[in-house]
């Protein structure tokens, strides 16, 4: 249990540090927000 | 554990065994322990013999049968702690209520002395008495300190005994009464007794009945558990506690990552630019220059604001990458009210909405933006307003009982066509509505009967449509409210000229929601071991009436 805690944790971590560099944001607040090609019916839901 | 303070294996007697008859019914009586046994408990008969001399006088006839299940028999050796161990005595013993029983086991080794194990719903201690006494400290929460470490009081209450058998360091009676106080550190229970002569203070500690069990060789079934032992270990407090420890490791590591990427963000303002909506715009899509996003990945924060009031806009915007036409869209929401109430003055929403786009990768970009709302400017009705009655209309009159007209109504195929006018009784002009085709259309006048215009207004296609206004007696508008399609614009006293919509767009923006995230992953196991934990020590002591997590009445 300590272990799979300690490995959990560490995993966290480094996903966290991860996304940040990248600038991945796990609350996007976009709703729909897919990238596409662009065109009228992607812009007018 | 009643009785003399227990001797320790140095002051100990060589001992050895004995026997003799029992001066009650001859039966013969083993002594386990004769030249420390001060008391012997004939197995046959139950009286209570003094054997402390070899005059073997009886001290108390036939005892009262036990009412538990004596799972060690006397004279059962087993080896627990390293240490050979022999049954010499048992004792039951209850609370001053007989509702509480439990059972007590006097162990006996020539070299180590005396201890005792304890029994009572299935939980077991392992019981010496102290070399030195506790320190008690009746200021707070009460407790009990021994050997550097606290112990808090959990049961005070008497011990009585109900039943003995075997043989004991001390003289002992049946119904023998002492004062108990219970003091507990998982695994560990300090307990004292007090009688008039002397208080004995004892040190238990909890031990798992498989491995009693096991010692002593017992064949029967052990009694059943029940409920948590006043010590008993929880078996959630060591996970909680390297849980915490480790939880403080990560939380500090979070930290330092989410103020070294604080520290490394650029937040850049790589676009800032106005869009303004007024009611000549023919087209509601609006076009933001082109702006350049630097190398890499990272986020983008658009962020808009309208002075709305009382009201609200929705923007739906587009990003799109100009390099290679790819799109992302989304939408944000601006809503702004506030007033004054008995209270004194609210407000809700905000006149300012931002988001963030994830991971966007560097390029040519531009922004596409299309607001809608009741906060927009709306465009007024495209009809004529002015209605004329056409020559060909036959008028249609009602009249009022007294003679006088009531309405006039000019119709052509059956519709009303054109102006109709309506009267008071008195034979004033109440209303002037213009018609097109049976339906309402085009302006409309409500007069009072001293002829004052009271409100004005337009339809169109027979609903209200563009500022419907109402009058005072002196002519003065005290009421101006705009219609779209028949229904009120929320909180509009008429219709908005222009709207301006203020776009900001940064790249590379600190958030805390990765943060706030990964905080909440890291702390939910903690968190349920600690409730766990918790659980477990309110059941420990809701059996108790010092209990820190209930009010209860103390005794004084």
């Amino acid at each position: 249990m300590k272990k799979a805690f300690i490995v959990y944790g560490t995993a966290i971590c480094l996903i966290f540090a991860y996304a940040n560099y990248n600038g991945w944001t796990i609350a996007d607040s976009v709703k729909s927000g897919k990238w596409g090609p662009h065109g009228h019916s992607a812009y007018h839901k | 554990m009643a009785g003399d303070e227990l001797k320790s294996a140095t002051e100990l007697k060589p001992a050895s065994v004995k026997v003799f008859n029992c001066p009650s019914c001859g039966a013969g009586v083993v002594l386990r322990a004769a030249g420390q046994s001060v008391t012997a408990v004939c197995g046959s008969c139950a009286a209570i013999i003094d054997s402390s001399n070899e005059n073997y006088k009886v001290l108390e006839k036939a005892s009262k049968k036990g009412k538990r299940d004596q799972v060690i028999p006397l004279g059962q050796r087993g080896k627990f702690r390293g240490v050979v161990w022999e049954v010499i005595g048992y004792v039951e013993r209850s609370d001053g209520s007989s509702v509480y029983n439990w059972s007590e086991y006097l162990l006996f080794n020539p070299i180590k002395g005396f201890r005792w194990l304890t029994e009572f719903d299935g939980h077991w201690n392992y019981v010496i008495t102290t070399k030195s006494k506790p320190v008690e400290d009746n200021l707070g929460r009460r407790k009990a300190a021994y050997l550097n470490k606290d112990y808090y009081l959990f049961h005070r209450g008497s011990a009585k005994v109900n039943y003995v058998i075997g043989e004991f360091y001390w003289q002992v009676k049946q119904g023998e009464t002492v004062e108990v106080e219970d003091y507990v550190s998982p695994p560990e229970i300090l307990s004292s007794e007090k009688n008039k002569n002397e208080i004995v203070w004892s040190l238990g500690e909890y031990v798992s009945d498989s491995e009693v069990k096991s010692a002593f060789q017992i064949t029967k079934p052990m009694p059943l558990q029940s409920g948590v032992a006043p010590n008993q270990p929880s078996t959630v407090t060591e996970t909680a506690n390297y849980a915490g420890k480790y939880w403080g490791i990560f939380l500090g590591i979070l930290f330092l990552i989410q103020f070294g990427s604080m520290f490394v963000s650029k937040n850049e303002t790589v676009y800032s630019g106005q869009f303004n909506y007024s009611s000549s715009d023919t087209e509601k899509l609006k076009v933001s220059p082109q702006f350049e996003l630097g190398q890499g990945m990272s986020n983008l924060e658009v962020s808009v604001s309208a002075a709305v009031q009382n009201n609200w806009v929705e923007v739906q915007s587009e990003l799109v990458n100009d390099d290679n036409g790819e799109s992302e869209d989304f939408e944000q929401g601006i809503e702004y009210y506030s007033g004054y109430d008995s209270d004194g003055s609210w407000s809700e929403g905000s006149q300012y909405s931002s988001l963030i786009l994830s991971s966007v990768p560097s390029g040519r970009y531009h922004l596409n933006i299309e607001a809608s709302g009741p906060a927009l400017p709306i465009l007024s009705p495209t009809i004529s307003v002015d209605v004329v009655t056409p020559e060909n209309t036959v008028a249609k009159n009602s009249y009022w009982q007294n003679g006088k007209l009531k309405s006039v109504e000019p119709v052509l195929n059956e519709k009303i066509e054109g102006i109709a006018k309506y009267y008071f009784e008195n034979g004033q002009l109440n209303k002037e509505i213009g018609y097109r085709n049976g339906e309402k259309n085009g302006k409309y006048t409500i007069y009072a009967e001293d002829g004052a215009v009271q409100q004005t207004g337009i339809h169109l296609n027979g609903q209200l449509n563009g500022n419907v206004k109402w009058y005072d007696p002196k002519g003065v508008v005290t009421r101006d409210v705009y219609y779209n399609n028949g229904v009120q614009v929320p909180n509009s006293s008429a219709s908005a000229t222009s709207l301006t919509l203020n776009v900001v767009v940064k790249r590379d923006v600190t958030t805390w929601s990765n943060f706030l995230w990964a905080l909440f992953l890291i702390s939910f196991f903690p968190i349920l071991v600690l409730w766990r934990n918790r659980s477990f020590e309110m059941s420990r002591w809701s059996q108790s009436d010092f209990s820190p997590y209930y009010q209860h009445q103390e005794e004084n």
